[in-house]
């Protein structure tokens, strides 16, 4: 570890900061109190520009902001055009270093001088290398992971763990390669699957044009064969005698003519479309005469007139008709006739009844007109198809009332028909010379032989493909093995930061385990309780301030843990406030070890936690210092900072003199 | 006193030394139970032992309040708010015992109080010799870090090399696949 020290900060015209305000930091234990909105997290911010130019966390607060906004420069300083400027000094090996940074949003610039004043670097890269990182994006890395605790960043640490820590410990350990290479595997795999989805739709499509090829040489190889005349001819027969009624004037020679045959195919076709829109208009015609007899039998329901004397007369004498004797006339008539005239006269005499109510008459008379008109078109339409087309019989069908069940029958024979005409045409339009013959053979033959080296393509690409996915597999498993055997050489770092926090009853120990999920291994912290063996992922088994100390656990963790850029400062921002005194109380202990191995700045708005870590936290001899740094209070001017450095705490050997 | 209570106080005795604390033994009295008394810049400690739970939490604040008095009158420091009383137990309590337990240890007044008895608080992920050198348990949060250098794998690509061979895949396609990979960044199987 490189051994620097931040000694002061110098802030000018810097978020909170209006006027220029040193403070001194100048100890290896320095807390920082205040109450909220004193200018604490600007000091942590102002540390963090000053060594890298970037305030990413309120970068990312601008986005959706006017570029005139300024998440650097002080709002009071800007009014007055000024540019927020954070001088640094810091103490590397025995020798002091001044950084100063100057800029706003737009962009800053930096000086580095030595402690006499002389120029040393303007550039970045000069800064991270001061602090043993190889290049600025490194330094700025390592301050907001392992170098500054942003309050605001406590429960990010945990939730999403997955996705910082593992590619921030997998880096720390060295092992950033395995994850690449395992991202690399899992890109070759999904290349290949890839190229064999593609090789699969090209199969398809090669085969569908081979199965075109072979019907083409299956037909051309009917017309071309000795074989294939007759079977032709045996083909053109069959269709015309089982349709003769409907190809009449088809003659044999002219069934083989692939026109005729087309032609025939067409008309076939025309007289279905005429047969179906004829069946149509029959449907709609019933649906009519359905309404008008629904609409007569909901009048004769609810319509009940008073009958004729005439009426009531016909009634009597059909009830009383016995034999051929006329009850009205007394004339002898065959008593059958007599009893349908006098039902006739009845129902004549009925409708006229019926007549009395006009709106009813009217509803049943457009109803029947409806329908006989439909009945009427359709059957107009049939008849001029018939009169113009060279296929007979349609006529026939074309009764007084257009029989459906004819229409019907007349349809399935001419769909049918068709059916057997395509099959025809088929068999006959690509009969040719037989050089086209041999050339459709040759086409089949070459189609074969690309099908058959698209389906070696596939199969390769398949084993390709499967071994790929094995060897990702694999790779993802032995990275995950050796992930998780790192993280078992530092993992004892992080419990033992977690086990003097003790935050948990039960779960007393904090874990990282590397888990090969989702194509890529992955380091989850868990929580167990090894007497009952049993444990859990923090997230879901820990309360807010329970996680704020695995937080804690894992950044200060990593810092303990790292060898890539060792900051020699870990910063935390009020990380206290979720913790109980218990917590605190371990926290103060924990900051007493931490003390030998970093620079701790803690910085809390609680007064209680703070009065705890001074008593903690005083010297007791002078191998140790700590720093008092108060924010007292904020107004328009900026903060108003009181530091003190606490003096040594002689305690006397107790045990000594009891004895 | 049992030899299992002796022995854990010797245990005690001998690992606090060890880490630089000062121990004396006659200094506080509880009736028959012994005290181990530590100190070091920073706290006090008072280490006793019993069988049972009951006993240990009677111990246990006595303990504590011989201890306040003892510091009180020797330290007017901040350091005598730094007092830590220890219990022993030889045996793992029972669940209701383990509730009193948690109450006590959760009680920070006057002094923090941690209870432990084998089994409990042990680092899972810590290797016995690794642990062997980080003292007892209960132990840790007086201790200092023990931060040993990071374990680093030199070359994890050849490491990646020797077990995708363990695991059967011909040398000819891991090698391509490492090779490709160091050349270029992407990994080719063929």
């Amino acid at each position: 570890m490189t051994m620097a020290r931040l000694v002061s900060v110098e802030i000018e015209a810097f978020r909170g900061f209006r006027h220029s305000e040193s403070i001194s930091l100048d100890a290896d234990f320095v807390l920082v109190t205040g109450a909220n909105g004193t200018g604490k997290t600007c000091l942590t911010d102002a540390l963090t520009w000053g060594l890298t130019g970037k305030l990413s966390h309120l970068t990312d607060r601008l986005r959706q902001l006017p570029k005139t906004e300024d998440h650097i420069v002080n709002r009071y300083a800007a009014a007055e055009g000024k540019d927020a400027r954070v001088t640094l000094c810091i103490r590397v090996r025995g020798s002091d270093y001044s950084l100063t940074r100057r800029g706003s949003r737009r962009g800053s610039t930096l000086e580095v001088v030595d402690a006499t004043g002389n120029l040393l670097s303007k550039e970045d890269q000069f800064v991270a290398e001061l602090f043993g990182a190889s290049d600025p994006a490194r330094l700025l890395n390592a301050l907001t992971s392992w170098g500054i605790l942003r309050q605001d960043a406590m429960q990010m640490v945990v939730t999403a763990a997955p996705e910082r820590l593992t590619p921030l410990l997998a880096g720390i350990l060295g092992l950033d390669q395995l994850s690449k290479f395992v991202a690399s595997s899992r890109q070759y795999t999904r290349r290949l699957n890839a190229e064999v989805r593609d090789m699969t739709a090209q199969l398809g499509q090669q085969r569908d044009e081979l199965r075109r090829r072979i019907e083409q040489q299956e037909r051309a190889a009917m017309a071309e064969s000795p074989e294939g005349e007759p079977a032709l001819v045996r083909l053109a027969d069959a269709v015309r005698s089982d349709h003769s009624r409907w190809l009449g004037k088809i003659t044999a020679s002219e069934m083989l003519d692939a026109n005729v045959v087309a032609l025939a195919g067409r008309e076939v076709g025309e007289a279905i479309e005429v047969l179906e829109r004829v069946l149509a208009s029959i449907a709609e015609a019933a649906q009519e005469e359905g309404r008008a007899a629904r609409v007569l039998a909901e009048a004769q329901r609810s319509y009940r007139p008073d009958e004729s004397a005439e009426a009531k007369a016909v009634r009597l004498a059909l009830a009383v008709l016995q034999d051929d004797t006329c009850p009205v006339c007394a004339h002898d008539h065959p008593a059958g006739t007599l009893r349908g005239l006098l039902e006739n006269r009845l129902r004549a005499l009925s409708s006229a009844d019926f007549k009395l109510s006009p709106e009813i008459g009217a509803a049943q008379r457009a109803h029947q007109e409806g329908a006989l008109r439909m009945r009427e078109s359709a059957k107009q339409r049939l008849l001029d198809f018939a009169t113009r087309t060279s296929i007979i019989g349609l006529g026939a069908e074309v009764r007084s009332e257009l029989d459906r069940a004819s229409v019907e029958s007349a349809l399935r024979e001419l769909s049918d028909l068709r059916e057997r005409l395509r099959e025809l045409y088929r068999c006959l339009r690509p009969a040719g010379s037989s050089a086209d013959y041999r050339a459709i053979v040759a086409g089949v033959a070459a189609q074969r032989e690309v099908v058959g080296q698209v389906e070696q393509q596939l199969t390769e690409g398949r084993r390709n493909a499967s071994q790929a996915k094995a060897f990702e597999d694999a790779a993802l498993e032995v990275a995950s093995e050796i992930l998780q055997a790192a993280l078992d050489d530092v993992a004892f770092v992080f419990s033992d930061v977690y086990e003097r926090l003790s935050p948990h009853p039960t779960f007393r120990s904090l874990e990282l385990r590397s888990l090969g999920s989702f194509g890529s291994a992955r380091v989850i912290p868990y929580v167990s309780d090894h007497e009952h063996n049993v444990d859990g992922n923090p997230t879901l088994v820990c309360s807010d301030g329970q996680l704020s100390v695995i937080a804690l656990s894992l950044f200060l963790g990593t810092a303990l843990t790292t060898d890539d850029t060792p900051l020699p400062f870990v910063i935390m921002d009020d990380p206290m406030q979720a913790m109980d005194v218990l917590n605190v109380l371990g926290f103060g202990d924990l900051c007493r070890q931490l003390r030998d191995q970093r620079q701790v700045i803690v910085a809390t708005h609680d007064r209680r936690f703070a009065a705890i870590l001074e008593r903690k936290l005083t010297p007791r001899d002078s191998g140790h210092t700590t720093r008092r740094v108060d924010f007292l209070g904020w107004s328009a001017a900026g903060p108003v900072v009181e530091t003190e450095i606490l003096e040594v705490e002689e305690v006397p050997v107790v045990l000594a003199e009891a004895v | 006193m049992t030899e299992a209570v002796d022995t854990l106080l010797q245990e005690a005795d001998a690992e606090l030394q060890r880490q630089g604390w000062r121990v004396a033994r006659d200094v506080v009295h509880v009736g028959e139970s012994p005290v181990l008394v530590a100190e070091s810049v920073a706290a006090f400690l008072a280490v006793v032992a019993n069988e049972a739970w009951t006993d240990l939490e009677r111990s246990m604040r006595l303990a504590q309040a011989e201890l306040a008095d003892l510091v009180s009158s020797h330290d007017r420091s901040g350091r005598r708010w730094d007092l830590f009383v220890v219990g022993l137990l030889p045996e793992r309590p029972t669940e209701s015992e383990t509730l009193q337990i948690d109450q006590l240890e959760d009680n920070t007044l006057m002094a923090r109080k941690v209870i432990y008895w084998p089994g409990r608080q042990e680092l899972a992920a810590v290797s016995a010799d690794r642990a062997g050198g980080r003292g007892a348990p209960w132990l840790r949060p007086f201790m200092a870090f023990h931060l040993e250098p990071v374990v680093h794998v030199s070359d994890p690509l050849a490491l990646m090399h020797e077990r995708l061979l363990a695991r059967s895949f011909d040398t000819a396609t891991v090698e391509r696949a490492i090779d490709s990979f160091r050349e270029r960044g992407e990994v080719e199987l063929a």
